[in-house]
C-alpha cells in the first residue's frame, strides 16, 4: 500500500537510495532541499539515428523503467546547475494507454508537456502503479529557470518509430526514439 | 545494412520493387555517391513502409536528401487518393508547415561586408531564437484564432509586411479550411507565446550573397544577380505545430484498430481522407500550417526594421522583397494527371519542396513564365540553392523537389567528430560569421554532419525536376 499524503513520497517507494552528495556522477536531478530525493538514476544510453535520438533504458521493473524513461528526457533535454531548486508543486497524473509501448510513449507525452507547454521541470517522479494499460505516477519539480537549467536541445515530442519494451536478463529494456 | 532491395532505373533513380503488402512500388532518388550513403541507412525501408499505405498512388518516392526520420522517410513524397486514401499527420512531421522564405535585397557584398557583425549582432540580439524562446507579439485569443485561419494575411493587416508579400508566398501564406476549433487547448497555449520566433535546432536566419547564377531567365525573374545580398529564413510553426501532429498521431493509434489498416510502424498512424478524423487532422494542420507562414512573414518584417536599422537605410533603398515562401513539410490537396485524368490527391512532402513548373496557374504570376522558386537550404558552410519547378516534376514526383541536403551524421556522431574543434572558428576562416544560442547546436549543425548540397541538388537537376537558378553563400548566420 502506498501512503501518500501532502505530496510526500514514501522513502521505501525508491528504488534508488535518496540523493546524497558524492553521487551526483550518476544522478541526474538531485534535489536539494524540497523532498530530496532524487529521480531514480544512471542507465540509459543514447544510440544513433540520423535525425532524431534514439534512446535505451533499463529498469529492474516496470515502474524503474518508467520512472527512468523520464529522467533520461530531462538529461537529454537539460544541463542542470547545481543550486538550490525551488520544488514548487508536486502532483499525481494518471495515465492511460492501450499496451505497454503506448503507455510509455502516452506518458513521455505527458512529462513532455509539462516542459514545453507548462515550463516545468520535473525532478522527481514515483511510479505508484503500473499495469499494462494504465500508470499512476506522482512527479514534483521546479519552475524552468535558463539560469539553472541550460537547455541541450529541444525534444519537439516523443516518436512511435523503433519503439520497443522487452524484457531483459534482469529487468526491462525500452527503446524510444524523440524528435527533435 | 538496409535489408530493402534497390535496383537502378536510371543514373538518378532507384527502385524499390512492390513485394509483399506494398501497395506500390518505392523509387529513391539518388546517384551512386548518395546510394553508396543509403547502405547504412533505415531510410530506403521506409520508403517501403510508406508503400504499404492504402490509396497511395503511382511510387512511393523520396528525393535525393532522404534519410533516416520517424514513421516516414525524411525526404519522402507520397499522394494519395481522395475517396480510398489516408492522410498521415507523421507523414507531415511534427513542425507543421517548415519551410524557407527567400528575401532579396538591393544591397551588395560591398554595402555591407563592413557591416556584417553589427547586422549579425542586431539580428541574434532582436530576432529571438532557441528553446522556449518568446516573441515580441503577445497574442489574444481572438487574434491567435485569425493567425489559424489566415496565416500570413493576418500578419499583413496586423501591419507586419505588404500585400505584395503574400503574391510570393506559397498558397498565398494560407492554406482554407483551417479551423482552430480542431486545435487542442495545450496547442493554442504554446502558439500563444511563440509567434516571431526562429526555434532551435536546424532553424536559422542567414544573410547570404548570390555566388553563382546558372540560369540568367529565371534569376532574372525571380530578381536575383551575382553579388547581391540575399536573406534566407528557415522555421515552422514551432510548439503549436508539434502539439498539433502530436495530438491527431495520438488519436489515431488509439483508433487504429478502427481502421482495419495493418501498420509496419506505430508512427504511420493515419486515418481515412474520407472520415471525419481525417478531415478533421487536415483542418487542424492548416491551422498549424498558417501559423508558420505569419511566423515567418514576422520573422521576415523583424529582419527588415533590424537591417533599416542598423544601415541606417530607407526601405526604398534598400529594396528587400520577398522571392517566395516555401513550405517543406504539409499535406496538401492538389491536382495532377494520373493516366490521362486530372485527379485530386492529397500530397504528403516531408522534407520535399513543391516543385510546379512554368505555366501553372498556382505559381505566381510574375514567375509563371519561368516556374516556381524551389528554395534549397544548405548548411552553414556550404550556403544554398534557389532552383526553379520543371514540367517533369509533374508527371514523376507530385510536383516535388528536395528540402535541402539532408543530414548524413547522428547528432550524437556529430558532437563526437567535433569534440575539441572550434566550429565557429572554422566556419570564421570560411568566411561565415555565426551566432548561436548554444555550442551543442553548431557541433549537432556543423557542416560535415550533412550531405553534400551540391551532390543533392544535382540530382534533382540532372532528373529533370527542377533546374539549378542560383547558389547562393552563407556569409552570416544565427541559430537557436
Amino acid at each position: 500500500m502506498i501512503k501518500r499524503g501532502a505530496g510526500v513520497i514514501l522513502r521505501e517507494e525508491f528504488i534508488n537510495p535518496p540523493f546524497s552528495k558524492g553521487e551526483d556522477q550518476d544522478i541526474i536531478f538531485a534535489l536539494e532541499g524540497g523532498l530530496g530525493y532524487a529521480l531514480p538514476m544512471q542507465k540509459y544510453k543514447v544510440f544513433n539515428h540520423t535525425a532524431d535520438i534514439g534512446c535505451e533504458i533499463f529498469g529492474k521493473t516496470r515502474k524503474e523503467l518508467f520512472a527512468k524513461s523520464v529522467a533520461a528526457l530531462f538529461d537529454l533535454m537539460l544541463e542542470q546547475k547545481s543550486g538550490k531548486g525551488k520544488v514548487s508543486a508536486t502532483q499525481s497524473i494518471t495515465v492511460a494507454g492501450s499496451d505497454l509501448e503506448d503507455l510509455l510513449i502516452n506518458f513521455l507525452r505527458e512529462i513532455l508537456y509539462f516542459f514545453n507547454g507548462q515550463q516545468w521541470v520535473v525532478t522527481n517522479c514515483h511510479v505508484s502503479e503500473i499495469t499494462r494499460k494504465h500508470i499512476v505516477a506522482q512527479l514534483s519539480g521546479e519552475p524552468y529557470n535558463p539560469k539553472k537549467h541550460q537547455v541541450k536541445i529541444e525534444i519537439k515530442a516523443v516518436t512511435y518509430h523503433g519503439l520497443s519494451i522487452k524484457k531483459a536478463k534482469v529487468g526491462w529494456k525500452a527503446r524510444v526514439i524523440f524528435d527533435v | 545494412m538496409s535489408e530493402v532491395k534497390l535496383e537502378r532505373i536510371d543514373a538518378n533513380r532507384w527502385l524499390i520493387p512492390q513485394t509483399g503488402s506494398m501497395k506500390v512500388p518505392g523509387v529513391i532518388y539518388a546517384n551512386e555517391k548518395i546510394r553508396e550513403l543509403l547502405k547504412n541507412d533505415e531510410s530506403p525501408k521506409q520508403v517501403a513502409n510508406v508503400a504499404h499505405l492504402p490509396g497511395i498512388v503511382n511510387y512511393s518516392l523520396a528525393m535525393p536528401d532522404i534519410h533516416w526520420g520517424y514513421g516516414f522517410p525524411i525526404g519522402g513524397v507520397a499522394a494519395f487518393d481522395m475517396d480510398e486514401g489516408i492522410v498521415s499527420p507523421g507523414g507531415v512531421g511534427y513542425d507543421i508547415n517548415c519551410g524557407c522564405r527567400l528575401v532579396a535585397t538591393d544591397l551588395t557584398l560591398a554595402d555591407v561586408k563592413d557591416k556584417i557583425k553589427d547586422l549579425t549582432t542586431a539580428l541574434y540580439q532582436n530576432i529571438p531564437s532557441g528553446v522556449g524562446s518568446t516573441g515580441q507579439v503577445k497574442l489574444s485569443g481572438k487574434d491567435q484564432k485569425k493567425v489559424l485561419e489566415e496565416g500570413a494575411r493576418w500578419a499583413v493587416k496586423a501591419g507586419y509586411g505588404s500585400l505584395e508579400d503574400l503574391e510570393t508566398t506559397e498558397d498565398g501564406g494560407a492554406i482554407s479550411g483551417a479551423d482552430p476549433e480542431l486545435v487542442s487547448a495545450r496547442a493554442m497555449e504554446r502558439g500563444k507565446q511563440q509567434l516571431g520566433t526562429l526555434g532551435s535546432g536546424n532553424h536559422f536566419l542567414e544573410i547570404e550573397v548570390v555566388q553563382e547564377i546558372c540560369d540568367e531567365t529565371a534569376a532574372q525573374a525571380f530578381g536575383l544577380r551575382k553579388g547581391q545580398i540575399v536573406i534566407m529564413i528557415h522555421s515552422g510553426s514551432r510548439g503549436l505545430g508539434y502539439q498539433i501532429c502530436d495530438d491527431y498521431l495520438a488519436l489515431m493509434v488509439k483508433h487504429a484498430q478502427e481502421t482495419g489498416i495493418a501498420l509496419p510502424d506505430r508512427q504511420l498512424a493515419c486515418a481515412y481522407l474520407a472520415s471525419p478524423r481525417g478531415r478533421n487532422y487536415l483542418a487542424a494542420m492548416a491551422c498549424g500550417a498558417n501559423y508558420a507562414w505569419a511566423n515567418r512573414q514576422l520573422l521576415m518584417h523583424r529582419t527588415r526594421e533590424i537591417f533599416e536599422k542598423t544601415l541606417r537605410m530607407a526601405p526604398r533603398e534598400l529594396g528587400m522583397r520577398l522571392v517566395y515562401d516555401v513550405c517543406h513539410n504539409i499535406a496538401k490537396i492538389e491536382s495532377f494527371q494520373i493516366k490521362g485524368q486530372t485527379k485530386k490527391l492529397c500530397v504528403h512532402r516531408k522534407g520535399a519542396t513543391r516543385a510546379y513548373p512554368a505555366g501553372h496557374e498556382a505559381v505566381p504570376a510574375r514567375y509563371r513564365g519561368v516556374g516556381q522558386p524551389v528554395l534549397i537550404p544548405g548548411d552553414m558552410g556550404s550556403g544554398s540553392y534557389v532552383l526553379v519547378g520543371q514540367p517533369k516534376a509533374m508527371e514523376e514526383t507530385f510536383g516535388s523537389a528536395c528540402h535541402g541536403a539532408g543530414r548524413l551524421m547522428s547528432r550524437t556522431q556529430a558532437t563526437k567528430v567535433s569534440r575539441g574543434r572550434s566550429i565557429s572558428r572554422e566556419l570564421a576562416d570560411q568566411g561565415v560569421l555565426v551566432m548561436a544560442g548554444s555550442k551543442g547546436t553548431l557541433s549537432e549543425e556543423m557542416p560535415e554532419a550533412y550531405k553534400n548540397l551540391n551532390d543533392v541538388v544535382q540530382v534533382v537537376h540532372e532528373a529533370g525536376i527542377a533546374k539549378k537558378v542560383a547558389k547562393l553563400k552563407s556569409i552570416s548566420c544565427i541559430k537557436g
